[in-house]
């Protein structure tokens, strides 16, 4: 059989109740589900725990979740590139907002550069969008220090290298290189003495 | 750009809330509760201290403080310190009541023995003494 063009690339579909072909299965826009079953199963999918039943429906689109998800042969399910950049973006502000936590649980004279590093060291370790948010962070977090606050030039300074320290450590090389060492590694030169030994 | 944006936004509500004031009415309690180790509270303060209010900012360590002390410890005080004749250029005002930001110029200064970046201001008159603490 010759092969058709996908007729989706997104679940939109158009907007017709006609069938469109998706090279594995038939999919109909106005039923916003495919005529067939997915060939390779429900285990081609991803067990969604909060919703089972979605997970198991094997005439769906996407999980029956097309902004964030695309089917793009009718037989599998992938997370958008947006989507995926939004999720390491979210995980690179969660990493800035624990370390942050972290930094006033703690309360340690000296502390703030420490954890500086390890915020941006384990944002940059979850790829470019990740080291994308570490930057931002970092440097937006200093011109606010300096521009808004006040913050004596020693200070802000210090804390950039500091954010820079983490950003380069938590940087990875290459996917042949040896393991990258922990965050907590690249950044024990910025450990202040006296910080609790949990962080 | 909207990303970019809302990280901003972000950055703007991690640096609301880093400033910390506190209270202790002896400087065994300002030990008790950690104050001292970690470094906010001056280690040469006065046994006898009393009345120690406290303010630092996590993102700058800065620390302020103000402290009452027995005249006994005056001597013992005065021997961690030496005497300088510029209140450093490092001192910013905290903005707090106890500050004595018009009358800081009057008093005596000193510098910490044991932590050059650590000044102080003693009215001796009164056993009252104020430290800070430089940026960095």
């Amino acid at each position: 059989m010759a092969a058709a063009p996908a007729v989706l690339s997104s679940g939109a579909g158009g907007g017709s109740g006609h069938a469109g072909y998706n090279i594995f299965r038939w999919y109909r826009a106005g039923w916003g589900r495919y005529t067939q079953a997915d060939p390779i199963g429900v285990g081609g999918r991803e067990f969604n725990a909060d919703n089972p039943l979605r997970s198991t429906d094997a005439f769906g689109y996407a999980e029956q979740n097309p902004l964030l998800k695309v089917d793009r042969t009718g037989r599998s399910v992938a997370t958008t590139q947006s989507a995926q950049a939004a999720m390491v973006i979210g995980f690179g502000l969660a990493d800035f907002l624990r370390n942050y936590e972290d930094m006033r649980d703690a309360n340690t004279i000296d502390a703030d550069k420490y954890f500086h590093c390890l915020a941006n060291c384990e944002a940059a370790r979850r790829g470019p969008y990740g080291e994308m948010t570490a930057l931002v962070m970092s440097v937006g977090r200093e011109a606010v220090d300096y521009a808004v606050k006040g913050d004596p030039k020693s200070a802000w300074v210090a804390d950039l290298v500091a954010d820079f320290v983490g950003l380069t450590g938590g940087r990875s090389s290459c996917s042949s290189c040896s393991p990258p060492s922990p965050c907590k590694q690249v950044c024990k030169g910025l450990r202040p003495r006296g910080l609790d030994p949990k962080y | 750009m909207r990303t970019i944006a809302a990280l901003l936004f972000s950055t703007l509500l991690l640096g609301c809330n880093e400033a910390d004031v506190k209270v202790y009415g002896s400087s065994d309690e300002a030990r008790a509760d950690g104050a001292i180790a970690r470094g906010w509270i001056p280690q040469s303060l006065p046994k006898s201290s009393k009345a120690i209010r406290e303010k630092h900012d996590l993102d700058t360590n800065e620390s302020w403080g103000r402290f009452e002390f027995a005249a006994p410890d005056a001597a013992t005080f005065a021997a961690t310190l030496t005497r300088i004749t510029t209140s450093g250029t490092c001192l910013r005002d905290p903005r707090v009541e106890w500050w004595p930001a018009s009358t800081l110029s009057s008093l005596e200064k000193y510098q910490a023995n044991d932590d050059k970046r650590v000044f102080f201001a003693i009215d001796w008159k009164n056993n009252v003494g104020f430290f800070w603490r430089c940026a960095t």
